[in-house]
């Protein structure tokens, strides 16, 4: 590429030129053609640039073949690909909420249940005046103006709430605005017809339905169904395409649950628990009813003491489910695993007599009776006065191994069936970490911690002649067809013999009639049970704070109920015998009633 | 001869006109299965306007090469039909700039009798190109839209004085080279194996290269900012024969467009949704993404007029016009556009091989580049081959000032191979001399 090779082919060019370059009037161009002055000639024939042309042309032509191979690589061999996820972008998915199952007590009275509720929104593009938009509609959302027309003033969003899951009254006076670029969408949102009752049973949802806590979230599976989908086409803004394919997948309802929980039982529980808290000024309390021959829950309340300016009420939403959650030192009632363990032994009968001294010194510790008492008590008369002294005695007899076994048996120290969400197992040492004084505090409930739920399945054992049938909370459930699914009783099992639940039943109907239980007695019928005082930790500092309790059940003869009423921190008659007795005899009065169970006297 | 060469453009043009007719029925059909009530008045429309610049070319220019208005009117006709589908809006307004730019290429045929005379008024053409410019950049009169600040509005009517610009360079650029070419040829530098001419000459390269630098950071428009280029550095070489030019050139405009990209969020965004534009889909590579979905759901043949889904991409009508051929025409629709602007380009640089006339030549020459360089810049940018800068397909996008200047540089064109054709015919013995061996 020499620099001057138009120079050196100038010479071989032939001397013509174009009449049009001689009559152009151009300076240069006048003095350049004529080749007998100027060696620089136009670019005339030979010295045209052809060659510099055509490989212009020729890579242009190049670069077009690049780009006909490229759209032969897109549009044939790429095709489906790019086709796939153009298609798959085009029709978006809108998820179809499925509809949540409701809860039913066991009579079928709605506890929860999901109702359809507008949610207005707006896509703030659409809207030119913001204010106008909100000054129609903050006084029908009951929203300030200066947030809802921020709201509606978002620049660059295609989707804002107004307001989500509002009555259908609101949402009928929105839609009769007729507003442009305002729009609704339905969703279900989860209604308690009951108000508070039972809600730490039956737990809440959050916005999107979804369980959180209680039978909500430990259901989830069965009430929440299958969301559908819904596919629909879309122009770049996101707007539905009028006419465009929809590829409906048909939500799947979730299924109703048929819960053992009465209505009435329970209003009645936690009226009467709400009652007994509010006089004993106690910090809280909750009481569990139970059908004795299925182990179904009939009741089970929570109940928030009265704090500054709050009464005592109901447990609200969001609140632990207590009877399954919290766990306490029982304090007497454990008496009865203790003699159980030792009748089933063998080793005693409700007769066998026992040297009761006022008070025991174990390893330093002073175990002591409450009660002034003869010197010789009977089994039964141990139990009956709930002789702490009595109890480590039996015990002593009964040995470590025998007694933890029991303990275990009866359930302690593990889940109920129910495997509530958020339950307690309690708390129970291992054999192999009992102390010197393990076998004087725990025969009589202390050393050990149990849920309210663990006691009351000790005496519905004892109740149902010694098997142990678990709790349930649920019956059965109803799909989406109105088809009921019962759910099968869990297996039970033998904890003790026949005879001994028995003997225990005698004993036990000893402390309500003649014992520290007298206030849990109810005209009519025969009443077992065991009162229960434990004092809370720290034990040594006052103020003692305590925990009262009464679990028992009716009638004897033949048992149908039986219940747990526990108070947290009573600071009026804080034992379990003057105000968890008489709590429990209220409740079973009025569950005897409604079973129409007859009475025997 | 001449009657011949007419005959043949006419002859063309009536199987452009049958192409164009039957497009536009397509895309009605699609619509509603019923006749469209206009059909009869487009067909007279399109018949008219191909007939003005027919006859036109018959009185004016009698002798100009046959295949560039078919071929412009092809892919206008193209253009019209994939228009009308996606706006009905803006194909009213594409018809009557169709209807201006067939007016603005019967006056050039009618003004520019003579080819020579533009290189007269080279340094005026200069002056009003640069006006032409920095037009957008005047304060109030400038409009920026989608990020570039390429327009000027006068009331409710907006355009782009750089499509005029383009044009006036090409005319000064090429007067100025014939006039330059062996300084600018002759080196005096030497680095390396590059041999550089003598700073002194450099000059209106500077200056072209100011422009564009101007033009890509002041108007933000990287598109025609290496068209500009792409042009000039063409137009030395060809002037020239010094691949050295095009080097410079090229590193002239890297370092440009790298201080472009420093400077500007929108050139970086489009080189990166250029390497990858999928984690991006919903957002800045919407447009690129929706143009490689449009490309592939139309496949070897389409999905048919008025049948695709081209309106998903933003800006169809103008950038991506080629993306809504390639989705409802498919890849034969596509390619047989891109032949048809190859054909184009092709037969102006004959046009340009042809003339005798170093001007002449230089100019055409100059204008080809613009025709392929613009067309591939674009189709380049809606196919991923290269970043997207946003810039008409010549003929076939949605744009007044675009179709005004593109026709304009259609009756050039023509009028440069009239004066060819004419001075051989003047000049028999010459002809052998003229013709390509």
């Amino acid at each position: 590429m020499a620099p001057d090779r138009e120079l050196a082919t100038a010479g071989t060019r032939s001397p013509r030129h174009s009449p049009s370059a001689r009559s152009s009037s151009s300076r240069h161009r006048t003095d350049r053609s004529d080749p007998s002055t100027n060696s620089r000639r136009p670019l005339t024939k030979k010295n045209v640039p052809r060659g510099r042309i055509i490989s212009i042309f020729v890579v242009i032509a190049f670069v077009y073949a690049v780009l006909g191979a490229r759209l032969f690589d897109i549009q044939v061999s790429q095709k489906d690909q790019y086709q796939e996820v153009g298609l798959a972008q085009r029709f978006q998915s809108v998820v179809i909420p499925s509809e949540r199952g409701s809860i039913f007590d066991r009579n079928g009275n709605a506890l929860a249940v999901s109702v359809e509720r507008m949610s207005i929104w707006a896509d703030p593009r659409v809207i030119k005046n913001p204010d106008t938009y909100a000054r129609k509609l903050a006084p029908i959302l009951g929203v300030e103006f200066n947030g809802l027309a921020n709201s509606l003033g978002t620049k660059n969003r295609a989707f804002v709430y107004l307001a989500r899951q509002v009555e259908p009254e609101i949402s009928n006076q929105v839609k009769k605005l007729n507003l442009a670029g305002v729009g609704f969408t339905p969703e279900t949102k989860r209604y308690y017809p009951a108000g508070d009752l039972a809600i730490p049973v039956l737990g809440f949802v959050g916005t999107d339905n979804n369980g959180l806590s209680g039978l909500e979230v430990d259901q989830e599976s069965q009430l929440a169904g299958k969301p559908g989908k819904m596919s629909v086409e879309k122009d770049p803004q996101g707007r539905v395409l009028p006419d465009s394919q929809q590829r409906v997948f048909e939500p799947k309802s979730g299924r109703d649950l048929l819960l053992t929980i009465d209505q009435s039982m329970q209003y009645e529980v936690e009226r009467v628990l709400v009652d007994e808290v509010t006089i004993a000024k106690a910090k809280g309390g909750v009481a569990v009813l139970a059908d004795v021959r299925t182990g179904d829950i009939l009741a089970m309340a929570n109940v928030d003491g009265a704090i500054t300016d709050v009464p005592a009420h109901p447990a609200k939403a969001g609140s632990a489910n207590r009877a399954l959650s919290d766990v306490f030192e029982p304090g007497s009632t454990n008496k009865v695993v203790t003699i159980a363990a030792a009748i089933e032994a063998g080793l005693v009968n409700s007769n066998t007599a026992f040297e009761v001294p006022s008070a025991l010194m174990i390893d330093g510790t002073k175990f002591e009776d409450v009660h002034s008492h003869p010197s010789q008590l009977s089994v039964a008369d141990i139990l009956r006065i709930s002789s702490n002294v009595g109890a480590i005695l039996i015990a002593r007899t009964l040995g470590a191994d025998r007694f933890d076994a029991a303990l275990r048996l009866f359930g302690f120290g593990q889940k109920t069936e129910l495997n509530f969400p958020g339950e307690a197992s309690g708390i129970l040492l291992p054999r192999d970490q009992y102390n010197a004084t393990s076998m004087a505090s725990m025969p009589v409930g202390s050393g050990l911690a149990v849920t309210a739920m663990q006691m009351l399945q000790v005496y519905l054992t004892i109740a149902n002649g010694g098997i142990s049938v678990p709790p349930r909370l649920i019956s059965a459930t109803i799909d989406a067809n109105g088809e009921r699914h019962k759910k099968p009783l869990a297996s039970s099992r033998r904890v003790i013999s026949e005879s001994t639940a028995a003997t225990l039943t005698t004993m036990l109907e000893g402390v309500v009639s003649d014992g520290t239980g007298t206030k849990a007695s109810v005209a009519g019928y025969q009443v077992a049970g065991k009162t229960g005082t434990a004092r809370k930790p720290p034990y040594e500092k006052p103020p003692y704070r305590y925990v009262a309790s009464f679990v028992g059940f009716a009638p004897t003869e033949a048992p149908r109920l039986a219940a747990i009423v526990v108070l947290d921190e009573p600071q009026i008659n804080a034992t379990g015998g003057l105000i968890a007795a008489p709590t429990f005899s209220r409740i079973i009065q009025y569950a005897l009633a409604v079973d129409r169970v007859p009475a025997t006297s | 001869m001449r009657q011949k060469l007419r005959n043949a453009e006419l002859r063309l043009g009536l199987l452009v006109v049958l192409i164009t007719t039957s497009g536009y029925l397509l895309v009605q059909l699609a619509d509603k299965p019923k006749l469209p009530s206009d059909l009869w008045l487009f067909l007279g429309v399109v018949i008219a306007l191909y007939g003005a610049a027919h006859f036109a070319v018959r009185r004016l220019a009698p002798n100009a090469n046959p295949v560039l208005l078919p071929l412009a009117a092809f892919l206008n006709g193209i253009g019209f039909v994939v228009i009308s589908r996606l706006d009905r809006d803006l194909a009213r307004n594409q018809a009557a700039w169709t209807a201006a730019g067939v007016a603005a290429f019967i006056i050039t045929l009618a003004l520019v009798r003579r080819i020579r005379t533009l290189e007269r008024y080279r340094y005026t053409f200069l002056f009003i190109g640069i006006i032409a410019v920095l037009l957008p950049l005047v304060p109030k009169l400038g409009k920026e839209i989608n990020g570039a600040r390429l327009w000027v509005g006068i009331g409710p009517l907006n355009f782009q004085p750089g499509e005029a610009a383009k044009v006036l360079l090409v005319i000064f650029f090429a007067a100025y080279l014939v006039d330059k070419r062996e300084l600018l040829a002759s080196g005096t530098r030497k680095f390396g194996r590059l041999i550089l001419p003598d700073p002194k000459h450099l000059g209106p390269l500077l200056l072209v290269w100011g422009i564009s630098i101007l033009i890509m950071v002041r108007q933000k428009d990287l598109g025609s900012a290496l068209l500009f280029f792409t042009v000039f550095s063409t137009m030395l070489y060809i002037a020239t024969d010094r691949v050295s030019y095009l080097v410079i050139g090229g590193v002239l405009f890297i370092g440009g467009a790298t201080i472009a990209y420093q400077l500007f969020d929108h050139v970086q965004t489009r080189v990166s949704t250029w390497i990858d534009p999928w984690p991006v889909a919903d957002g800045k590579g919407f447009q690129i993404v929706q143009s490689m979905f449009a490309f592939g759901t139309g496949g070897l043949s389409g999905t048919g007029l008025g049948l695709g889904n081209p309106q998903q991409i933003p800006n169809a009508a103008t950038d991506f016009v080629f993306s809504a051929v390639g989705e409802e025409l498919g890849l034969i629709g596509a390619v047989a556009v891109l032949s048809a602007i190859l054909l184009l380009v092709g037969s102006s640089f004959n046009i340009a091989i042809k003339t005798p006339r170093p001007f002449s030549k230089l100019f055409a020459g100059g204008l080809a580049t613009i025709l392929g360089v613009q067309s591939f810049i674009i189709i380049a940018g809606t196919t991923r081959v290269i970043p997207l800068t946003g810039i008409t397909l010549p003929f076939v996008s949605y744009g007044g000032s675009s179709l005004v200047a593109n026709f304009v540089i259609l009756a050039l064109l023509m009028r440069i191979s009239d004066d060819t054709a004419r001075a051989a015919a003047e000049q028999p013995s010459r002809t052998a001399h003229a013709l390509p061996q």
